[in-house]
């Protein structure tokens, strides 16, 4: 088969057509995608800031916030005690494992308590209570969305911010500082369980070193961190339950997307607060 | 009313009215143009099928969703550009009896009912009491105020919501698909407090309903929504005669007509 030349360039014409219609495809999704990430930050932004607007003008639902802070912080103590304990205990099992192979196992102590105090406490406070905590106010607020609870609200002249949010955001800032408190204490006793009666150190040496390396900073920051998580989740979860889909679908959607976003956040904080304080 | 000396009064023909009402999400033009006016004390009962804009209208009309452009008027006033706190004093004169009640299930039923009035000036006590005369109007007895939501039959539970609904005195009540998911006698029971409390209270009342009996037994004037627009608007008593083929259609309930259903 012959092919003329004029056959030819249609068909390189038709083939650089169909490129740049891929091409012009391929921009339009991605600019798609821009645009709808620029307008959810935006949402998000202009809902961070009317919760926080909110905290801070009457009128104030105390008992709302009272409730919040036994659900948020004296509920989430079991399973944040539990999760430092062990991690304390484990600290001082691996360390000691590595510090013994250069003879250093006399840091164990300091090692237990500056991780415990500086990262773990905090970030893997904040990373249970937002599987707690988060996904359950995401469930709340998305079924009260979803049975027009919140609309009823409005109708009955309340704000849905203040009587909703603002409460929950009071409680996440207050309580997760306090609970990594007892989380930091709770993991270095943990360390110190191990240490003196599985690795033969003695008690008195123990706490001394522990305290010895120990300074304010350590601590400080982690409250600080925690302060911070504790915002996270509870925006999290109030924002993904407030604009939760219709349906059972919906809410299970919002309730993931809570955990999710907030446990990516409170990673993505560590480090830029850790930068911040230590750097 | 505080608003009312807040905003001047207007010419008081119409209650509520909408005029040139229009409503997009996204390409999708809900209204498109909705005209209405209720004159005080009338109750208007906009029938419609599904996705017909309904609710959309109701929420506009309720302040609960800003329309993209035209005006709703209470006294002659327009709200549509009401403040947050004009928008508070504006709620104070309505109720809203919702689709599935939405009461709030984390309190007691006397709570529900009395949401709307517990402020400085009334205590929760008071509030109680006037919750449960509310509750005696809607044939419900005293020992519900402390059960919760939960608790009750879905019939009970929208008699508690209307409660909370004509707790305020409010001037306007807005009623959502009231009868929705009732038998047809506890419909009945419905429908007939709703006329008992809005005689009482004197009250101007929207509704929006695709059960004809209800909207026979309630409304003053009758108006149906058809793809965002209003297409016909007349009286209860000529709503059989109204020589229009949608209307026809719609309240026999065929399924062969002018409307045609997106069944995909």
């Amino acid at each position: 088969m012959n092919t003329s030349p004029t056959d030819e360039t249609n068909q390189s014409y038709n083939s650089i057509g169909f490129l740049v219609a891929k091409f012009m495809h391929l921009l339009q999704s991605v600019g798609a995608a821009i645009l709808d990430f620029l307008a959810a930050l935006g949402r998000l932004t202009a809902f961070s800031w009317n919760g926080i607007r909110h905290c801070f003008s009457p009128p104030f639902y105390f008992s709302h916030i009272g409730r919040q802070f036994i659900n948020i912080g004296y509920y989430s103590l079991p399973v944040v005690g539990l999760t430092a304990l062990f991690t304390g205990m484990v600290l001082a099992l691996q360390s000691y494992t590595g510090f013994s192979r250069f003879n250093a196992e006399s840091a164990v102590s300091s090692v237990v308590i500056l991780s415990i105090t500086r990262e773990l406490a905090p970030v893997l406070a904040g990373l249970m209570v937002a599987g707690r905590i988060g996904a359950s106010i995401a469930a709340e607020i998305g079924t009260m969305r979803v049975t027009e609870q919140i609309d009823a609200l409005i109708t009955l002249s309340t704000n849905p911010f203040k009587y909703l949010i603002a409460p929950r955001l009071i409680a996440g800032v207050i309580m997760l500082p306090i609970l990594v408190l007892v989380a930091d204490i709770i993991g270095v006793f943990g360390g110190y369980l191990v240490g003196v009666y599985t690795l033969g150190f003695s008690a008195e040496s123990y706490l001394r070193q522990s305290w010895e390396f120990l300074e304010f900073m350590d601590v400080f920051s982690g409250l600080v961190k925690a302060a911070v998580f504790g915002f996270i989740v509870t925006l999290m979860g109030c924002y993904h339950g407030f604009h939760s889909k219709r349906g059972a679908q919906g809410v299970g959607a919002a309730t993931t997307n809570a955990v999710v976003s907030a446990s990516i956040l409170i990673l993505v904080f560590n480090y830029l607060l850790t930068q911040v304080f230590f750097s | 009313m505080t608003l009312n000396k807040k905003l001047g009064s207007g010419s008081a023909e119409a209650k509520l009215s909408l005029q040139d009402v229009k409503k997009s999400f996204g390409r999708k033009e809900v209204l498109s143009g909705i005209n209405l006016s209720i004159p005080k004390g009338k109750s208007l009962v906009v029938i419609g099928g599904s996705g017909s804009g309904k609710s959309v209208m109701l929420k506009c009309a309720l302040g609960l969703i800003q329309p993209d452009s035209g005006k709703i008027r209470v006294d002659g006033q327009d709200t549509t550009k009401l403040s947050d706190t004009d928008r508070n004093l504006l709620m104070h004169n309505f109720g809203m009896l919702f689709q599935g009640g939405a009461l709030f299930d984390s309190l007691p039923v006397w709570h529900n009912v009395g949401f709307g009035l517990i402020s400085d000036s009334i205590k929760p006590k008071d509030a109680r009491e006037i919750a449960i005369t509310k509750l005696k109007s809607v044939g419900l007895s005293p020992d519900v105020a402390d059960l919760f939501p939960a608790e009750l039959s879905g019939g009970m539970q929208k008699r508690v919501s209307l409660a909370r609904a004509i707790a305020t005195d409010p001037e306007i009540i807005f009623f959502d698909e009231p009868t929705t998911g009732l038998d047809p006698i506890m419909a009945d029971v419905i429908n007939d407090l709703i006329i008992k409390c809005c005689e009482e209270l004197g009250a101007t009342t929207l509704s929006i309903t695709h059960d004809m009996a209800s909207a026979r037994k309630i409304a003053d004037d009758i108006a149906m929504l058809y793809r965002g627009q209003i297409i016909w608007q007349g009286a209860a008593e000529d709503i059989d005669d109204s020589g229009n083929v949608y209307v026809d259609q719609f309240i026999h309930g065929r399924a062969e007509g002018p409307i045609k259903m997106e069944l995909t």
